[in-house]
C-alpha cells in the first residue's frame, strides 16, 4: 500500500501547544506573526530588524541545514533570468547602507510581486492553510516565494519554527547558564511580551492560574540541584505538560 | 556557632517589627533556621520552603562572574540529589535519614570549596 504524506496538513508539536497555553497565546496568531515577518529581503540583509530577522533567519537556517540552495527552485526554472535578476535586485537593496530597513523592505515588494506572479507554484497550491474548520493562516507573497525558492512546503517552515519553541528547554539552559543561541525562541518571547500582537490586554487570572504562576516560579528555582541539562528539561517538561493537561481537562 | 553581624536595618522592616512586636534578631534567626537544602529537597513542610526559595533566587541573581566553584557545585549537587533519592526510597521515615545523609554531602562540599580556595596558598609551598 502506498501512503501519501499530506503536505498541507500541519502537525503542531506538543511543546509548542504547551508554550502557547502557558502564555495564553493563540496558536494561529503566533504562526501568522511568524509568516508575516519572514521575508526574502530580511533573509539577505545583515542589518537587524526586530522580528523580521528572527523569522527570516529561522527559515534560512532550516534550508541551510537541509542543504537546499536557491538555484534549484523548480517554480522559477521557466523564467530563470528574470527571477535571478529579481533576487539580485533585492540583494542589492539588502546591501545598500543608506535608507531605512522599512523603506528597503517596502521597495523589495516590487520584485516579490514580479516573482510571485511569474512562478509556477508546486509547493504552495494556495495562499491559505487551514489549521482546522475555523482557523486558517494566510501566506504573504514573500512567504510563498520563500517556499518555492527553496522547494519547501509551507508546513515544513511552520513545523520547523514550532519545533524550536520549548519553555522547558529555554529555562533549563538559562538556569544552568548554558549559552542559548536559539533566536527563534527569543522571537517567541518577544511575541509573549506583545510583539506583533493585536490585543495585548491580559484577561484576569483565575485562582488556578495564579497558583500555577507561583508554582512556575518555584520550580525554576527548585531544579537548582539538577545539574544535567537533559534531566532538567525532562522535569520542566513534565511540569508544563501537566499544567497543559489540567487546562484541557478543565475546559 | 554564634557570629556577630552588622546590618543596616531599613525603615520598612523596622516599622513592621515594631507594629507586630517582633525582635529583629528573632526574626532573622527564624529565617536562617529555615534556609536548608536537606530540608527543602526532602520536602517535609510547605511552611519551610520560602526561606530556601529566597536563597535559591539570591543565588540565581548573584553575578555570574562571582567566585562560585561551578565544577564543585555540579559534582556535589548531583551527589546530594542522588543521596537523597537513594535514602528517600530506602527509608520510610519522613526523610529524616535522607536529610542527615544529604547534610553529610554538603559538609563534604563545604570542605572541598574551602580546600579549593586555600589552594593558592598551599600551591606556593
Amino acid at each position: 500500500m502506498k501512503t501519501e504524506i499530506n503536505y498541507h496538513k500541519l502537525t503542531i508539536p506538543l511543546e509548542f501547544r504547551v508554550a502557547c497555553a502557558v502564555y495564553r497565546l493563540n496558536e494561529q496568531e503566533l504562526l501568522q506573526i511568524f509568516i508575516n515577518h519572514a521575508t526574502v529581503y530580511d533573509s539577505l540583509a545583515d542589518q537587524y530588524s526586530e522580528g523580521y530577522s528572527e523569522a527570516s533567519k529561522t527559515i534560512g537556517l532550516y534550508v541551510a541545514d537541509k542543504r537546499r540552495t536557491a538555484n534549484g527552485g523548480h517554480a522559477f526554472s521557466h523564467c530563470l533570468d528574470n527571477a535571478a535578476n529579481c533576487f539580485r535586485w533585492i540583494n542589492e537593496l539588502a546591501e545598500k547602507v543608506l535608507s531605512s530597513s522599512v523603506a528597503k523592505r517596502k521597495n523589495s515588494l516590487l520584485y516579490i510581486d514580479e516573482l510571485y506572479n511569474n512562478m509556477q507554484r508546486s509547493y504552495t497550491n494556495s495562499d491559505m492553510l487551514y489549521l482546522d474548520e475555523n482557523r486558517s493562516l494566510n501566506f504573504t507573497k514573500d512567504f510563498t516565494v520563500l517556499c518555492e525558492l527553496h522547494n519547501c512546503y509551507p508546513a515544513d517552515y511552520l513545523e520547523n519554527f514550532m519545533s524550536k519553541i520549548s519553555i522547558a528547554e529555554m529555562q533549563a539552559r538559562t538556569g544552568l547558564k548554558i549559552p542559548n543561541d536559539n533566536f527563534t525562541m527569543a522571537f517567541f518571547m518577544k511575541i509573549v511580551l506583545g510583539f506583533g500582537r493585536q490585543n495585548t490586554v491580559v484577561p484576569a487570572f483565575t485562582d488556578k492560574e495564579v497558583d500555577f504562576i507561583c508554582e512556575m516560579d518555584e520550580i525554576r528555582l527548585r531544579v537548582h540541584n539538577v545539574r544535567s541539562l537533559q534531566q532538567r528539561i525532562t522535569i520542566l517538561k513534565e511540569f508544563y505538560h501537566k499544567h497543559y493537561q489540567d487546562i484541557n481537562n478543565h475546559n | 556557632m554564634e557570629i556577630t553581624i552588622n546590618v543596616q536595618v531599613p525603615e520598612d522592616f523596622m516599622s513592621l517589627c515594631t507594629i507586630y512586636n517582633i525582635q529583629p534578631q528573632q526574626f532573622i534567626q527564624s529565617f536562617i533556621n529555615k534556609v536548608s537544602f536537606p530540608s527543602y529537597y526532602t520536602g517535609t513542610s510547605k511552611q519551610m520552603k520560602w526561606a530556601t526559595l529566597f536563597f535559591l533566587q539570591y543565588v540565581e541573581l548573584k553575578d555570574q562572574d562571582s567566585d562560585t566553584e561551578f565544577d564543585l557545585e555540579d559534582h556535589y549537587l548531583q551527589c546530594f540529589t542522588d543521596t537523597l533519592a537513594k535514602n528517600m526510597s530506602k527509608n520510610n521515615d519522613n526523610g529524616s535519614k535522607a536529610r542527615e545523609a544529604g547534610r553529610e554531602v554538603i559538609r563534604e562540599w563545604q570542605k572541598a570549596v574551602l580546600a579549593d580556595r586555600a589552594k593558592y596558598i598551599t600551591d606556593q609551598l
